[in-house]
């Protein structure tokens, strides 16, 4: 039997996020970007549409019932279906869309980019970080790897005849990165001897490529504790000689591979190196000036943090849409109960998109992914905004840059965190029917559960807004987000069909106003405590004011639109549910938040006082 | 060898289609190339690959947004594209596209015209054979399978009783069946070097065929479209084997007329 291709995504919807809301073609032909086109735009949209549901799609639970397999000599194999679906995103070329084109790419913004990825992502997320790791190693690479470093190892891995890999976690270093202990030692021809163990390592040995180019982090002998202390290197499973041909392995081995709720296309490695005392890396754009600390590794680092972590709000993103969207077929032909006025029909029941409770979901679940949609395009978009000005005016790149920032752990947290809720609501739609393998419900649950852990958990998140963004430049990032939601509110107010809509974002802008300077306050009395423990619900709070406001906003625009359309026209259904979601959301969704802020300004410090002991009954 | 390849951009059939005053409503509908034309090309880029054919040229007759399944068609491997883009050329039926087609033919003199069997929203199946009728050229359709370089070719295809294999002698027109290949994926550098390919834009005119097709000259008209027809709820029978069997029987005779 042919694999099931459960692949869906709304075409439409991704046109409208692209060209009528986000206007990606504002963002052509400025440098670093490629002159494109809205046609452009529409046939990338769609042939990769037709590529995904063709490759990817199809491999989706062939994949996850195969899984990973570790050979004691500890290679790993990875489902044979995957092999075809990487030749074929390489040859197809989709890796280099934003590419600059001087490594072969389309030099596309980013906001293009990630509309693509989110297909493949809602394809197989699994499948999908194998590429997407690649390209961030690369990444790595392209942006602080030496000339003789970009040259060696760019080519094979923009072409995907090698991987790449990111190597932080080790057992006593999760979120606590500075705990690191893999050691490096200099050799005599500059080159590095390292040691240690890495965990959790995706990707970290799999037979799609001839060889596999790790970013580790390891600290040079003598270099100062903590995450200043560290350095990154890139460590190859297979040495590779200057002209670019396979030397030796290196004396990597992975050692297990880890047995996972999801994601199982995805071989999850232990990585020892250095276990005969010959594993070999090569620092990350050489040795560091004179002057310069040694240990820059986590600054380099930390440069790719934003897109790796706008990468996982696009993966989340991807699962959510399309399961969402199977759940809508499965509504629209399941057929049980009666209609509450209407009574039965001839067929015995109603197709249950008839039930208000499950119009509910349904609408929850749509609001909530446009939203998500709309939360990571607006970061994107400012973060190729920020690119563009980089070129001419740095300080506006950095400005902009720094309000990227705040963004991030929405994108990430916020939206993991849905993704993982609006998978639960895909399956309840379904009934006992989604708790079974024979749809795709139940995978992407167990996929989508990943997402709020790795890359920085969703709590490291949480305390990456109060503690750093918060008072950033002296609190002017939360103070500018204020100023814009408060002002759209203001705006929207004066357009009487969505009084109602511009009254409840006025008040989730007010109550999170109110909570910034409660902050403070927690800061002066001496609760700082209050800070961290109330830091998940604040990133709830701003999220859901900023997809409220850029729903809002789409569907402002999408009224404007659907005055000149044929309201039962495609069009005219794709406007009307545009509207439908911003007035949900906001009326639905968006007084949690305000309850939430509630929370936090009332202080309350039962969970700090509670003693260690009451927790269980263990103590 | 030179192959002339004409597609069609229709509509996704895959998607709800609205019919609204006897017209199919067309905002927000995805238009895509009709998938027989896809067999089509990828039949004349593997003949190119194969070095049998040494250019591929698309032609469509169409409006302004038909210039998008040229670009697909160059994506995919076409090298150049002819774009018959006239009002006058609106509300041509089969034959009207089929004139047009044979002044292009006896302009691009191509050894071989690879079209597809039908198109995807009409289902007529009428353009390719008119079209070689008209350029007195011999048509194969249904085609399942092209062997040989030329001049000659050695063609399968399926007939009323089952597989022909037949020889044709360039010039031909044969007509792909949707079994003939597995039409490829458009690669990302395939969609942006077709940018860059050349795309003539010519009018009736400057094809000497003014005054052949269009509304005006249409032997067929559309005149109105309806949507299909709600397919009636299904009944389920229960009870006595026997009871069912005399009811349905009944219900077969009487309601559905399909029986006596
Ligand atoms: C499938 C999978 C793939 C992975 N892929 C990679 C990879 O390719 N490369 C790589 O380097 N790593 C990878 N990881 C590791 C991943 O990044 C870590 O699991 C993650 O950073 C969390 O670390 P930990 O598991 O040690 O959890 P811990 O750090 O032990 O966290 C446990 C809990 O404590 C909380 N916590 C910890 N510290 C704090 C704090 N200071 N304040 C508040 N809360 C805190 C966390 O939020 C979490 O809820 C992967 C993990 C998995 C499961
Ligand atoms: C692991 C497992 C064990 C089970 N064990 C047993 C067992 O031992 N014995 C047994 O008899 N059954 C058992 N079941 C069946 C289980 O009780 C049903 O799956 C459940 O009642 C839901 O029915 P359904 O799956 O047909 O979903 P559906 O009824 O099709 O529901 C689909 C969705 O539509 C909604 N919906 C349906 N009708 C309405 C309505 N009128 N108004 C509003 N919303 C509506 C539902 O809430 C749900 O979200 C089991 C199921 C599973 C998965």
């Amino acid at each position: 039997m042919a694999a099931r291709n459960f692949f869906k995504a709304d075409l439409r919807e991704l046109e409208f996020a692209l060209l009528e809301q986000f206007q990606v073609e504002d963002l052509f032909g400025k440098a670093p970007y490629a002159a494109m086109t809205r046609e452009d735009v529409k046939m990338i949209l769609q042939e990769a549409h037709t590529f995904v549901s063709d490759v990817v799609g199809p491999t989706l639970q062939e994949s996850d019932r195969e899984g990973c397999q570790i050979a004691p000599n500890g290679k790993v194999t990875v489902p044979a279906c995957l092999k075809p679906a990487w030749k074929a995103y390489f040859e197809n070329g989709w890796n280099g869309l934003a590419l600059p084109e001087s490594r072969g790419g389309q030099s596309a913004p980013h906001l293009l980019d990630m509309a693509v990825l989110e297909m493949f992502t809602a394809a197989n997320a699994a499948f999908a970080m194998y590429p997407g790791l690649t390209s961030g190693a690369a990444e790595v690479i392209a942006r602080m790897g030496s000339p003789e470093q970009k040259k060696l190892f760019l080519p094979p891995m923009d072409t995907g005849r090698w991987a790449g890999t990111m190597l932080l976690t080790e057992a006593q270093a999760g979120s606590d990165v500075g705990l690191n202990a893999a050691k490096a030692v200099k050799n005599p021809d500059g080159s590095y001897s390292l040691t240690g163990t890495k965990i959790f390592i995706s990707g970290g040995d799999q037979d799609l490529t001839e060889n596999i180019i790790h970013l580790a982090l390891a600290r040079v002998e003598g270099a100062p504790k903590g995450t200043k202390g560290l350095s990154l290197f890139i460590v190859p499973k297979i040495l590779v000689n200057p002209d670019g041909s396979l030397g030796a392995p290196n004396d990597v081995v992975c050692t297990g591979i880890e047995h996972k709720m999801g994601i199982h296309a995805s071989a999850t490695c232990t990585l020892s190196f250095g276990e005969k005392g010959k594993c070999v890396g090569y620092m990350v754009g050489g040795e560091p000036k004179a002057g310069v600390e040694p240990g820059a590794g986590m600054r380099k680092m930390f440069t790719m943090m934003n897109l790796a972590r706008i990468g996982v709000g696009v993966q989340s993103l991807g699962v959510a849409s399309t399961a969402y969207l199977n759940a809508l077929e499965y509504a629209r032909t399941r057929r049980q109960g009666a209609h509450l006025r209407k009574g039965r029909p001839p067929e015995g029941a109603v197709p249950i998109i008839q039930h208000p409770d499950v119009r509910r979901m349904l609408l929850e679940m749509k609001s909530q992914v446009e939203g998500c949609r709309a939360l990571i395009y607006h970061a994107i978009r400012l973060q190729d905004q920020a690119n563009i000005a980089a070129q001419t005016d740095p300080a506006k790149g950095e400005e902009l840059l720094d309000y990227v920032g705040l963004f991030i752990p929405l994108v990430k947290a916020y939206v993991s965190d849905t993704a993982l809720a609006v998978a639960s609501t895909a399956m309840q739609v379904y009934g006992g029917a989604g708790y079974t393998r024979d749809y795709p419900a139940e995978q992407y649950m167990r996929d989508a559960r990943i997402f709020p852990i790795y890359e920085g958990t969703n709590g490291i998140q949480a305390m990456d807004l109060v503690g750093r963004k918060l008072a950033q430049n002296g609190g002017a990032l939360v103070g500018r987000f204020g100023e814009e939601a408060g002002s759209f509110a203001a705006k929207l107010k004066e357009q009487s069909a969505w009084n109602t809509e511009a009254g409840l974002l006025t008040r989730a802008v007010e109550s999170y106003k109110k909570v910034v300077g409660d902050y403070m306050a927690f800061f002066t009395q001496d609760k700082m405590e209050l800070i961290p423990l109330t830091g998940t619900r604040f990133l709830n709070l701003m999220a859901k004011i900023a997809i409220a406001n850029l729903l809002l906003q789409g569907a402002r625009l999408a009224e404007e639109k659907l005055a000149k359309t044929d309201p039962e026209s495609r069009d005219g259904m794709f406007y009307r549910g545009k509207i439908a979601s911003a007035r949900f959301f906001t009326r639905n969704i968006l007084p949690q938040a305000v309850a939430e802020a509630e929370i936090i300004s009332s202080g309350d410090p039962t969970a700090l006082d509670i003693p260690d002991g009451g927790f269980s009954t263990a103590w | 060898m030179k192959i002339l390849v004409p597609v069609k951009q229709v509509m996704d059939v895959e998607l709800n289609v609205r019919v609204a005053a006897g017209k199919v409503v067309e905002d927000g509908m995805t238009l895509v190339l009709s998938k027989w034309d896809e067999n089509a090309l990828e039949a004349a880029v593997q003949l190119k690959e194969a070095g049998t054919a040494s250019e591929v040229v698309v032609v469509t007759v169409g409006p302004e947004s038909a210039g998008e399944t040229l670009r697909k068609a160059m994506a995919m491997g076409a090298d150049r594209a002819v774009h018959v883009l006239d009002p006058a050329a609106d509300g041509s039926d089969s034959l009207g596209v089929a004139r047009v087609l044979a002044a292009l033919g006896a302009k691009e003199k191509p050894d071989l015209i690879l079209a597809g069997l039908q198109a995807q929203d009409t289902d007529m199946g009428g353009v390719g054979p008119m079209t070689a009728e008209l350029m007195g050229i011999p048509c194969l359709s249904n085609v399942t399978k092209i062997e040989g370089t030329g001049p000659t070719l050695t063609i399968h295809r399926r007939g009323d009783q089952g597989r022909e294999v037949i020889a044709v002698t360039l010039p031909a027109l044969i007509t792909a069946n949707d079994s003939l290949n597995q039409p490829r994926l458009a690669s990302l550098k395939g969609i942006m070097m077709a940018k860059k390919k050349p795309m003539d834009t010519l009018t009736l005119e400057n094809l000497g065929a003014a005054g052949v097709a269009g509304a005006a000259h249409a032997l067929t008209q559309i005149a109105e479209f309806q949507p299909p027809a709600a397919r009636a709820a299904g009944r389920k029978f229960t009870g006595e084997p026997e009871v069912i069997a005399k009811e349905v029987f009944d219900l077969l005779v009487k309601e559905a007329k399909l029986v006596g």
